[in-house]
């Protein structure tokens, strides 16, 4: 592990792309913020906060804003791990003593790095307007759906280093996993519900990563602080991220450097 | 035991043997070149050995493990052409080797990077060397930490005159410790001086490998002239210690049946047979002469 994070600390702190996409995901989730405000009552992010921006529905409008910052960083993901493989530097890496496990741990490690990033930059932004435009009485009820949030972040990063280990290049692991998200799942799901059963295509990848972070309130009249959030969804991206890193560990263990 | 032990070791790749049944071994102080034309299977070979590349068929091992991790550490490589990250200065990206092969410190790296002549420039960005300096720091990378084996292919590609002087020492330098190196290299010259084993590879297939010297004086030749040369061809044609005899101008040259055969021996054959010999001397030929002509016969060319 001592060595991962080493790996990890060299490689990714003096890489610039890795700060320019930090940035962009965080201006990106501020404008949403900025817009989700202004669009919903409030007057920016100015004195009046929008009640999408209060306590306790803060948390999900700020996860749901903030999985495009998962798309982002998943973009950075890729250009990691192909530079890996365009540049030669996974198989310098494996002839220096670096075992392929080791290689995949760090891989995960950076999906997972990336995702926390992700949930501290939402954790941070709810912490300040919920203070700034909540009540005293506003409930924490909803922080919970931070773990969803990170969740989604570990189990879209773990499908991103999937497809790159099967792939290889960085365009074409980009089409692919857009392809499967924009056309293929939707026509596999209408497909699924139409010869299956009914209502099934909500356990394929996306779907199911998506069913984690609920669309915002647009209005909080009538929700209740304690919105049921279904588990299922908690285990079926476990269970995909469980099979994305088992494709990635068995891919890795046979591929040719 | 052998440091490398290669047993029936194959690759294909779709249709095609990359390369197919290559059998040898490496003892512990050998610098063993890997020769052979573009395309015959030298780096596939190296990228087995290291790890990279999964054979289709047999075993090697080095040190008696099956291509262990932990014996990696051990190896000091560098594969077909520098890889390191051009965003990181030369120091950091050594950084990153010593972090795998658990080397601490900086003294090593800043050893490794003063014996290829890189030290000025340790702190310069990776993505502004040229192709020499680059091709340097891969051999500081291999060098680094001092390991026990060092595994080079192709280590002079884009240096210098001077610098191909200066890494021969290196090598020399490096094997005259009891360390094992294994080399390939397109140019025999280089081979020839530094490699005491080697194994020559054409399509893939081993065409010949032992110690350098034996590998030369399998096709060493004897020149030989005497006053009497109708009856000197046919005492050498029927004789049972040579292979063959042709006549190249003013003398016969003659290839030895069994290639421990001195020149003494023929010799004592001639003046069993009362010829006394006017001209008799060994021809060794260069090490790019003999795998010139190896890889032309078994490509079914004119020897040159």
């Amino acid at each position: 592990m001592k060595k991962i994070l080493w790996l990890t600390y060299y490689k990714v702190i003096p890489y610039r792309i890795f700060w320019i996409s930090l940035s962009l995901f965080l201006a990106v989730f501020l404008l949403g913020i900025g817009v989700m405000s202004v669009f919903t009552g409030g007057a920016g992010m100015g004195a009046t906060l929008s009640p999408l921006l209060q306590r306790p529905y803060i948390w999900g409008n700020l996860c749901w804003v903030g999985q495009v910052g998962h798309f982002i960083l998943s973009f950075l993901l890729v250009m990691l791990v192909v530079n890996d493989y365009e540049q030669g530097t996974l198989r310098k890496q494996v002839m220096d003593g670096a075992s392929r496990n080791m290689m995949l741990g760090h891989y995960a490690f950076l999906g997972v790095l990336l995702s926390f990033m992700a949930l501290t930059v939402v954790l941070f932004a709810g912490l300040f307007f919920g203070e700034k435009g909540s009540s005293p009485f506003g409930t924490w009820v909803q922080l919970g759906i931070m773990g969803r949030f990170f969740l989604e972040g570990v189990s879209l990063h773990a499908a991103t280093l999937f497809a790159i280990l099967l792939v290889r290049k960085s365009v074409p692991a980009i089409l692919f996993l857009s392809l499967w998200q924009v056309c293929l799942e939707p026509l596999l799901g209408l497909a699924l519900n139409h010869y299956v059963h009914d209502g099934i295509s909500s356990y394929l990848p996306f779907h199911a990563l998506s069913n984690l972070i609920p669309a915002p309130h647009l209005t909080f009249v009538g929700v209740s602080d304690s919105d049921p959030l279904s588990w299922i969804e908690w285990l079926v991206s476990l269970g995909y991220t469980g099979i994305f890193y088992l494709g990635s560990w068995l891919r890795l263990k046979y591929q040719d450097l | 035991m052998s440091l490398l032990e290669v047993s029936h070791l194959s690759k294909q790749y779709g249709s095609r043997w990359a390369i197919r049944d290559l059998t040898f071994s490496v003892e512990t102080g050998q610098i063993c070149g890997i020769l052979g034309p573009n395309g015959s299977g030298k780096t596939t070979t190296l990228g087995i050995l290291l790890g990279c590349t999964r054979p289709t068929s047999g075993t090697y091992g080095w040190l008696d493990t099956m291509g262990s991790d932990v014996v990696r550490t051990q190896i000091g490589a560098l594969l077909e052409k520098p890889t390191f990250y051009p965003w990181l200065q030369a120091e950091a990206n050594l950084q990153l080797t010593a972090v795998i092969r658990g080397i601490t410190g900086r003294h090593a790296i800043e050893k490794a990077l003063d014996q290829v002549g890189l030290l000025p420039h340790r702190q310069t960005l990776y993505q502004k060397f040229s192709l020499g300096m680059k091709q340097r720091l891969g051999i500081a990378a291999a060098l680094l930490g001092e390991p026990p084996i060092l595994v080079l292919d192709e280590p002079t590609n884009g240096i210098d005159a001077e610098g191909i002087a200066h890494m021969r020492a290196l090598f020399m330098d490096f094997a005259s410790r009891g360390k094992t190196l294994l080399v390939s290299s397109h140019i025999l010259d280089e081979i020839e001086k530094i490699c005491s084993h080697v194994v020559i590879l054409n399509r893939g297939a081993i065409v010949a490998q032992g110690p350098i010297q034996e590998v030369l004086q399998a096709e060493a030749t004897i020149e030989i002239a005497a006053s009497d040369m109708d009856t000197l061809q046919r005492i050498l044609t029927e004789s049972t210690l040579i292979e063959t005899c042709t006549k190249a101008g003013d003398v016969f040259r003659i290839l030895p049946r069994d290639t421990a055969c001195t020149v003494e021996e023929i010799n004592r054959m001639l003046v069993s047979h009362h010829i006394f010999a006017s001209h008799l001397i060994r021809r060794k030929q260069s090490l790019e002469h003999h795998f010139l002509s190896l890889v032309s016969s078994e490509n079914g060319q004119v020897s040159v």
